[in-house]
């Protein structure tokens, strides 16, 4: 056996090697679960007293699913916050990335403050938010009164069935807005310099620049932040549980707090369970979508 | 150098593991007897849970390990049946409220006790009488160990505020709602004369004191019933449009828990279980600069007044069964006096009878007496019923109801739609049992 190839067997031993750890708890915390909850949503688990049931009962929690009209709202309302999620990330984090890459005094501070909503605790980020946003004593509102809106036009914020969904969107950007903004500029500063410098000196505009130099160069990690962002925007549930619960009403009532709902609230961990797996394709369906546009467009 | 200090610190923590280990020559020491048990959180936190317990190991021996579940009363009920789900052996299982203990006893989550009692020489029909909860044959799951009987709440600085006179019972909705106006109107804008929740029974409560039922013989929603309209849109006229109380959405806007009003001077009148003369009667935990006095709640046609029984149970799977019971019986017969609620028990002393409303009136620094809390809670001239929607998909129709009512009042539909939505959401969600 040469000597090239014993190094690569040991190098392939030790990649798997470190990859069992990974694997195992995969295996054990992701995969399990998405079987199981696969193979539950075709059981007759239901109540408390079938929790355990190993009835088969085929496709009739997806029935129930579709048939629902609180659940198929609860979708509809989950494709309408992933869209304005997806806007308000996207449109912001790549204006910050670039404003960020330039050269100011205290950049690092600053980028160390954009980072602080994405480690803070999201409850806390809700009581906070909520104080500010609190349609009658909030200090936003007061601000809003004593620049001259009338008291009869103030916004409702979180408190409107109108723009519930939106403010709890726009909160959720601003937590979730550190992990683009970073990853964009880490991209950002793989640019050569000298592109841009060369750009400059053939007089194109910043306009220009961004067209054909840095979007370009940004391409992949713009795919990669957009996948994240829609994948997060269909999994949220701790910022809306956090402002809103799900209300007022069911302004707010998205899928992931539909599936909890019905999971531990009221034990219809079959129906649950079958929502769990629409959203996975959903998601599935929506994350191959983008990759394949990205690969089309390559 | 950074290698040898590496060396030292694996030497110093081998030192230390040997030290612990060489901890197991010792003898092994009896273990005390214990009792395991899930409470509200918020219950466990107070100061006469701690006490409550202390005196039952003082009494018995056995010690109280208490889990604490965080969350309000809905997340911790669904953390604990999660819980008992996966195989828990947590001793000692407290339920408040009928709906509640319906869904667990459906679940089989409990040991009966018919046996048990007999067996440890109890007679539960004499001291418990009438609020045990037995099934079809005779067995039954749990020991009651309070009753919550709602009142109303009064803030008498509001009133003398006001120059409004103290509410006396009985007296009806439209008393109530002319007092409420009054005080509101006299207090220009600093408060409101009353404070009702987007919960159940404050957005039916004219329709459930009336005993109008939720489910129809045939199984379905009966909330195409008039009365639930009606009961809906006084509730959304009280605080949207006379504005005598608090709108939900300014609710929503305080996301306060009912702690919180045993703090605030805006409220002049909230009807509740007496587990708030606790709070009340709790200045430390719960500031307020206010008086406070209590009232039998209105009642028009039928005159009935709420109750929520609260519960102890044995897990079926318990770690320790005996201990347990023992748990369980010491709780029906002994939480009241800790915890300065109403017992229920059919066997009382007159002397235990004096004691259930003199401890709280002498705590309430003066604001209330023996008197106004028996003519309030016990002799009012009210039947009780229960406070809770009980039934088949119990905890669905509650949540149902509030997301629907909290849509209508919140201006998002109208009052039919409001109700034809609860009666067909609810008819899919029984259909579908």
């Amino acid at each position: 056996m040469s000597r090239k190839g014993t190094i690569g067997r040991k190098e392939e031993y030790t990649a798997f090697g470190m990859l069992v750890l990974f694997l195992f708890f995969f295996l054990v915390f992701k995969f399990y679960p998405l079987i199981s909850t696969f193979a539950i949503s075709f059981l007759d688990r239901n109540s408390l007293r079938n929790a355990a049931s190993t009835t088969f009962v085929g496709f009739s929690n997806y029935r129930t699913v579709f048939t629902n009209e609180a659940t198929l709202q609860a979708f509809g309302r989950t494709f309408l916050y992933s869209g304005m999620y997806t806007l308000f990330t996207m449109s912001t984090c790549l204006v910050l990335a670039m404003l960020l890459n330039k050269e100011f005094r205290g950049r690092t501070v600053v980028r160390t403050f954009f980072y602080m909503p994405y480690v803070t605790n999201l409850i806390a980020i809700g009581v906070v938010w909520n104080y500010l946003l609190n349609p009658y004593r909030g200090p936003v509102n007061r601000m809003l009164l004593a620049l001259g809106i009338p008291e009869g036009r103030l916004p409702l914020w979180l408190g409107s069935n109108t723009s519930a969904l939106a403010t709890a969107a726009a909160i959720h950007t601003w937590v979730g807005l550190a992990f683009p903004v970073i990853t964009l500029l880490a991209a950002l500063q793989q640019i050569p310099r000298s592109l841009i410098e060369v750009s400059e000196l053939e007089g194109a505009t910043s306009f220009q620049r961004l067209r054909y130099i840095i979007i370009p160069f940004l391409r992949p990690t713009l795919i990669f932040v957009l996948t994240l962002t829609i994948i997060n925007s269909f999994k949220t549930y701790t910022v809306i549980m956090a402002l809103t619960e799900g209300g007022p009403g069911t302004a707010t009532q998205v899928v992931s707090l539909q599936i909890y709902a019905d999971a531990f609230k009221y034990f219809r961990l079959g129906v649950a369970s079958a929502e769990g797996v629409i959203l996975t394709i959903i998601i599935f369906i929506i994350s191959l979508w983008v990759r394949r546009g990205d690969n089309d467009e390559a | 150098m950074r290698k040898h200090l590496l060396i030292g610190l694996l030497v110093l923590l081998a030192g230390m593991s040997l030290g612990a280990t060489g901890k197991t020559e010792e003898p092994v020491a009896v273990q005390k007897p214990i009792v395991t048990t899930i409470p509200l959180a918020s219950y466990a936190t107070e100061g006469w849970y701690k006490a409550m317990n202390e005196a039952f190991t003082a009494e018995t021996g056995i010690s109280v390990e208490v889990q604490l579940t965080p969350g309000n009363n809905d997340e911790q009920v669904a953390k604990v049946n999660l819980d008992l789900l996966s195989g828990s052996t947590v001793d000692v299982i407290p339920t408040l409220g009928p709906r509640d203990l319906a869904t667990r006893l459906e679940a089989g989550f409990f040991a009966p006790l018919k046996a048990a009692t007999a067996k440890a020489n109890v007679d539960v029909s004499a001291i418990w009488g009438k609020y045990i909860d037995y099934d079809a044959t005779g067995e039954f799951y749990s020991i009651p160990n309070k009753q919550e009987i709602y009142t109303l709440y009064y803030n008498k600085d509001l009133f003398d505020r006001a120059g409004v006179p103290y509410p006396t019972s009985p007296w009806s909705w439209a008393d109530y709602e002319e007092t409420a106006r009054k005080i509101t109107e006299a207090l220009g804008g600093s408060g409101y004369g009353a404070l009702m929740r987007l919960e159940t029974p404050h957005v039916i409560f004219k329709a459930m004191q009336n005993e109008v039922p939720l489910y129809k013989a045939d199984g379905t929603s009966n909330f195409d019933d008039p009365a639930f309209a009606e009961s809906l849109k006084w509730f959304y006229e009280m605080g949207n449009v006379k504005k005598y109380m608090m709108s939900v959405r300014q609710l929503n806007a305080e996301k306060a828990s009912w702690n919180y009003w045993a703090t605030v001077d805006s409220m002049a009148m909230f009807i509740q279980g007496n587990w708030f003369t606790r709070l009340l009667n709790s200045p430390d935990q719960y500031p307020r600069s206010w008086d406070y006095g209590v009232v039998a709640i209105p009642a028009d046609s039928k005159k009935n007044n709420f109750v929520s029984m609260s519960y102890a149970s044995v897990n079926k799977n318990a770690a320790h069964p005996n201990e347990a019971l023992q748990y369980v019986l010491w709780l029906g017969q002994n939480q009241w006096k800790f915890e300065k609620g109403i017992p229920a028990l059919v066997n009382l002393t007159e002397e235990e009878q004096k004691e259930i409303f003199k401890n709280t009136a002498d705590a309430s620094g003066g604001s209330i007496t023996v008197q106004d809390l028996n003519r309030a809670l016990i002799d009012n001239g009210l039947n009780v019923i229960n406070a809770d929607i009980v039934g088949p998909a119990a905890a669905q129709y509650n949540q149902i109801i509030k997301e629907e009512a909290e849509r209508y009042c919140t201006d998002q539909q109208s009052l039919k739609e409001t109700t034809t939505r609860i009666k067909t959401r609810m008819d899919e969600v029984l259909k579908n049992l």
